[in-house]
């Protein structure tokens, strides 16, 4: 057995009520149920027994209510941070961007500039051969 | 006294309701996990999802601080999302979580205390008078008399400061059993912790935020 565990073993000082002190180290397993059923008289006999043990139980119990239903935060939308953290250390592995993958790519813009120059030199050419009316 | 006791299951009833009701079947966690190693971005997105509200109230409770905690959760998801195949399944993927989920926390308390960072700011915040006014507070909006309103919300003020009063390594326990409702079981996997010295911790966390309660409530504590 642990020092925690014998610090935390219940006792007693008759098989009647518990001792203030026993009772007030087995709080944690009454409010969670915790105690056999010899054991839960025992205890209930010691809060009947010592009204300052019972105030201290009751009050033991409406923290525990209060901690239970302490408002959960309203929880931030993490997903698209978390996405962009492994973009970026992924760097681009993950989670790449597919919006920017909707416009134009490298080789697009290079094929668009070929097709320009292209005209170009086309429109230069005609208009170099055409005869020039005296 | 009975009464007390009905009143408060009921309300821990409500509470675990409300809370974020995540209990995923074996199989289906199962085959989570197996996309997740292929690196499946729809799987992760479904795990971010699924979980960012646990991961991100548990952080949040741990460091006090909303923005910190808006941080560190980020940070956690990424190292899931890296470490994924250190899971090895023996525990349930949200114990794994809350693992990683604590890990980080301690780390980032740590280097917070180092960079003496008021950790418990906005805790100490809502225990302000105008704060624990304005907090929408989930105990003073399920009960009725105005009141019994304000009492709630002073109660949960209350709560709050004590929870933020306690040592690191006992708000960790007092966050995983009493506000995020996880088992003795999974707080032994999340903390490597023995079942006693959990229990024991635990009952002494409880006992001094009790105390702490007290003293606020009878006006001897600032």
């Amino acid at each position: 057995m642990s020092e925690d565990d014998q610090a935390h073993a219940p006792a007693s000082s008759a098989e009647g009520a518990l001792d203030p002190d026993a009772a007030r180290d087995l709080i944690s397993e009454a409010i969670e149920d915790e105690l056999d059923a010899a054991l839960r008289a025992r205890f209930d006999a010691a809060l009947v027994a010592h009204p300052e043990l019972r105030d201290e139980y009751e009050g033991f119990v409406a923290l525990f209510a209060g901690a239970r239903t302490l408002a959960a935060e309203p929880t931030p939308d993490l997903l698209p941070s978390v996405q962009q953290k492994l973009r970026e250390r992924s760097r681009g592995r993950f989670y790449r961007d597919r919006f920017a993958e909707l416009g134009p790519s490298g080789s697009t813009w290079m094929a668009l500039a070929m097709v320009l120059l292209l005209i170009v030199l086309v429109v230069a050419a005609s208009s170099w051969m055409v005869p020039v009316s005296p | 006294m009975a009464e007390v006791a009905r009143a408060a299951r009921e309300l821990e009833a409500r509470a675990a309701r409300d809370r974020f009701p995540v209990a995923m079947a074996k199989p289906d966690e199962e085959a989570l996990v197996a996309r997740l190693k292929r690196r499946d971005e729809a799987a992760f997105n479904e795990l971010v999802r699924l979980y960012q509200g646990r991961v991100f109230s548990v952080v949040y409770r741990l460091l006090g601080d909303r923005a910190e905690a808006e941080d560190l959760s980020q940070e956690i998801f990424v190292t899931v999302f890296k470490r994924i195949d250190s899971f090895r399944g023996d525990a349930k993927l949200s114990t794994w979580l809350y693992r990683v989920a604590t890990n980080h926390a301690k780390n980032r308390l740590k280097y917070l205390g180092r960079r003496g960072a008021g950790k418990k700011k906005e805790l100490d915040e809502l225990t302000d008078g105008q704060a624990s006014e304005s907090a929408t507070l989930a105990t003073s909006a399920r009960i009725a008399r105005p009141d019994e309103a304000a009492e709630g919300r002073k109660l949960e003020a209350f709560v709050r400061q004590a929870l933020a009063s306690l040592p690191d390594e006992q708000r960790q326990l007092v966050v995983l059993r009493d506000l995020e409702n996880l088992t003795y079981e999974e707080i032994q996997q999340i903390t490597g912790l023995p079942a006693g010295t959990v229990k024991s911790r635990l009952h002494r966390a409880r006992l001094a935020m009790a105390q702490h309660v007290r003293k606020l409530q009878k006006g001897t504590l600032g």
